[in-house]
């Protein structure tokens, strides 16, 4: 999950307050809010996020450690494993870890062909990490961010 | 490539309408259409846009437009006799040419680079090192680049048009397999963000949601920002 996705989610699990609601409550101008989740390129203002961490009473890591883990960076990789047909395991935010060849990618997911020969359709917002399958999950080089 | 005067005037345009709608002074318009100046990148952006054409198809060094020759006026009757014309000058000695500026040796550096070209090149196409050129060669010259460098970035724009494969801005790739599944009356396992796993028939689907329907017959529309994964299980296929 991009931090993109992060703010969306937690504003969602905090009842869908709007944008106005948020920028209300903490100060950070609602553009801001706007582009942190819908910007492909993801957004970093230190002590915007520190009010945003406060608002949503979440730990100041988790809205740091995903800053690498981008929909930009993601998408780089898909690229790249579905040209070479690497095989790639992804974390999600369940917890579970899926291995298996990417066979198609999109805006908003992506078809894994798993070893055990099922196909499973992933929402791309629900992937936290990911890596070739047996690398460990290192964050994405920075010119991919 | 078009002067910017001729594109603003096939399109209808008066110098101020262009300006009202570019944001760039008539006054700077009208410099640029006399070729007294070359247009800057940012305006050049400003003005394609308003004239609903591409950057590229804008000269950056425009040709003066072509003066109408203005009508002999007309001897009124009243008017004073004119004076008996001067005699002729002795021919003038023609001035030498100033020499090319420092800026300009800086900016055809800068071209070059951009273009991906050696000076020593340019030398040897000009026939004399740039340092030697006149101000007005140098001004042709930096026009002639700027016009390589639009060449240059209007191909790659159209390489870019041709790109084949832009995952990042369609989710067609689901839509179509969601639109298999359908066609082959797949059911649907979905599991959700919240570990709930939901099963059924898949009878529709959007951009923005899936519906299925359950064993008792309910349609079920489940946002796909709720859902996590899911899987397609035609009839054939051995359910995990």
């Amino acid at each position: 999950m991009s931090n993109n996705d992060y703010f969306r989610y937690l504003r969602a699990v905090n009842g869908g307050i709007s944008f106005l609601e948020v920028s209300e409550a903490t100060g950070v101008p609602g553009s801001f809010l706007r582009q942190l989740e819908q910007r492909y390129r993801p957004m970093y203002d230190e002590d915007a996020l520190h009010k945003l961490a406060a608002f949503y009473g979440v730990p100041w890591a988790e809205v740091t450690w995903r800053q690498p883990w981008s929909r930009r960076a993601l998408t780089f990789f898909l690229r790249k494993v579905v040209e070479t047909g690497a095989l790639s395991q992804f974390e999600l935010a369940s917890g579970e870890t899926f291995v298996g060849t990417v066979r198609w990618f999109d805006l908003g997911a992506l078809l894994l062909a798993r070893e055990d020969g099922t196909e499973v359709v992933v929402q791309r917002h629900t992937v936290e990490r990911w890596s070739l399958a047996g690398e460990p999950f290192t964050p994405p080089a920075e010119e991919t961010v | 490539m078009y002067n910017l005067w001729e594109i603003r005037k096939r399109k209808g345009l008066s110098v101020s309408q262009l300006a009202a709608r570019s944001g760039v002074s008539a006054q700077m318009i009208h410099s640029y259409e006399q070729g007294s100046q070359e247009i800057p990148f940012n305006d050049l952006g400003r003005l394609a846009k308003a004239l609903y054409v591409e950057e590229w198809e804008i000269k950056i060094r425009s040709d003066p437009p072509l003066q109408r020759k203005a009508a002999p006026k007309k001897a009124r009757g009243h008017s004073k006799p004119r004076r008996p014309a001067k005699k002729a000058a002795a021919p003038k000695k023609p001035r030498p040419l100033p020499p090319i500026r420092e800026t300009q040796i800086e900016q055809i550096d800068r071209l070059l680079k951009r273009l991906d070209r050696s000076a020593e090149a340019l030398q040897e196409q000009l026939g004399k090192p740039v340092s030697t050129l006149s101000q007005k060669e140098a001004s042709r010259l930096l026009n002639d680049l700027q016009q390589a460098i639009a060449q240059q970035r209007s191909k790659e724009h159209e390489q870019n048009m041709q790109r084949p494969y832009l995952p990042e801005s369609v989710d067609k790739f689901e839509l179509n397999f969601l639109q298999a599944c359908q066609d082959g009356k797949a059911s649907l396992r979905i599991v959700l963000f919240d570990g709930t796993t939901l099963s059924g028939l898949l009878v529709g689907f959007g951009p923005y949601q899936i519906v299925i329907e359950n064993e008792a017959g309910e349609q079920v529309s489940i946002n796909k920002l709720a859902i996590s994964y899911y899987r397609c299980l035609l009839e054939q296929s051995d359910e995990q």
